[in-house]
This record gives structure tokens, sequence and C-alpha cells, in this order.
């Protein structure tokens, strides 16, 4: 049965940032199912648009959170997080989602089976949401949940 | 068209507003590109359907020729799982520029 991990990351909205990056690992694919996007910030009617891309350079984390198990019974994560990465190589037209969100809303995606969004084996390549556009900069938290 | 009713939703989104009903939709998949998108009837955008892949695409034009979804995963990662995403390598090079391949 696949490993199942979680990861978390919060950073403010703004123009072209990455909220949380999921890095890839050269031993192994990871298949994000679940993601989730809320804000911990005061209500405010803010809208802010973001999208889920591929990226080939992770860049310099803000934060590197350690991804936990969601079966404790269960090794370490192979793939790997930064929180508000920057200096980071985005690949263009690479969106695998859009996401318009009233800071208000909380958002869940999650995937049907087969339907997960695959992070390739390929060393410092991830997948990870950015925010593309927002009318502030509330705080933004993120979850990842993926099989590897 | 046919291309809608043969595969389920590829994902579900929900969104939770404060004082509101939980909103739920669901979002197909492009089968060469694995762009998500909620499908809006009536909206104008076109897609696309791969009759090679049985499935949707999302309409763009990189998307036209048929890379599968797994051989583009596999063509990322230098092709060294499957042989056969090599027949798709053309084609890839065209869509993401011969520095990824």
């Amino acid at each position: 049965m696949a490993r199942k991990y979680a990861v978390e990351g919060q950073t403010a909205a703004g123009t072209n940032l990455t909220i949380l990056e999921l890095i890839a690992a050269a031993t192994t694919r990871g298949w994000l199912y679940d993601i989730l996007i809320g804000s911990d910030a005061t209500p405010a009617d803010v809208a802010s648009e973001f999208n889920i891309i591929r990226g080939t350079v992770s860049g310099t984390g803000a934060s590197s959170p350690t991804p936990r198990a969601l079966d404790p019974g269960n090794p370490a994560a192979l793939l790997s997080a930064k929180v508000g990465a920057t200096a980071n190589t985005k690949t263009a037209n690479s969106a695998l989602l859009n996401i318009a969100l009233n800071q208000r809303a909380t958002f869940r995606w999650v995937a049907a089976p087969g339907g997960e969004i695959v992070v390739p084996i390929t060393s410092d390549n991830w997948v990870g949401l950015e925010s593309i556009a927002s009318g502030g900069t509330p705080n933004i938290n993120a979850t990842f949940h993926w099989e590897e | 068209m046919f291309g809608h009713k043969n595969k389920g939703p590829a994902g579900f989104i929900q969104i939770f507003r404060p004082g509101e009903a939980p909103e739920e939709l669901e979002t197909l998949r492009c089968v060469h590109c694995g762009l998500h998108w909620v499908r809006v009837p009536g909206s104008g955008r076109k897609r696309g359907f791969c009759m090679r892949c049985n499935g949707v695409t999302c309409g763009a034009e990189a998307c036209d020729p048929c890379v599968p979804y797994e051989a583009r995963i596999e063509l990322m990662e230098g092709a060294k799982k499957g042989q056969p995403a090599r027949k798709y390598a053309e084609e890839f090079q065209k869509i993401e520029g011969p520095e990824r391949c």
C-alpha cells in the first residue's frame, strides 16, 4: 500500500509568490491527492488567485517543514517541502489547477482515484501552490497530502 | 459530447464559506497535460477530445498533439522508466522545448 504523508505551510499571499512546494525525490514519484487552502488572518474580503504549478528548481525556502506520515508506522517521507520559496524556477504554462478564492473561504481539492497530480522522479523538480495575484497580503495556510 | 460521459470526474472541489452551505464541484483532467478544471456548461471555453487517449483535453494548442500524460511524465524524467515514451519525444520537444528531454 502506498505511504501517505502530509505537510502544511503558511505565508502571505501576493503576486507570483510560492506558498508551498512539494519537492521531488530521486527514487520515487509522488502523487498529490489533497490540497487545502485557507487563511488564519483576520477575516476580510480579499480576492486571491492561486495556481498549482510545476517547477524545475526548488529555490530557497523560508522554512522546510518535515512531512508527517499519516500512518505513524511508516518511514520518513522521501519527498520534501519548502514554504515561501524564492529564487525557484517555475515551468511556464504548467498550471495544473487554477483557484480563485475569497480570503473568507476555505478551499479543498481532492483527487479521484487516478486523478492525482504526479510529481516526477527528477531531483529538485516540484509541484507547488503559487499565489499569482491577490488584492492584499493575507496569510495563506496550505496543506498537501500525497502518496509515494 | 461523448467525451464528457465516458469518464468520471478526476477530482472534487469543496468550498466552505461562512454562513453558507459547502459548495461541491467536480473537476475533469486533461489527458495530455494534467490540467484540472471545473466544467462550466455554456462558458464558451473550447475543450478537446483525444481519440487515442479516449479522454478530454484542456483545449490548449499545446495539447492538440497526442502526448499522453503518463508519457509526458516519463519524458520529464528523461524517459528512464518506460521506453514507449520515446515515441512521443518529438511532439514533446515541440511543446516543452528541447532542454527538458
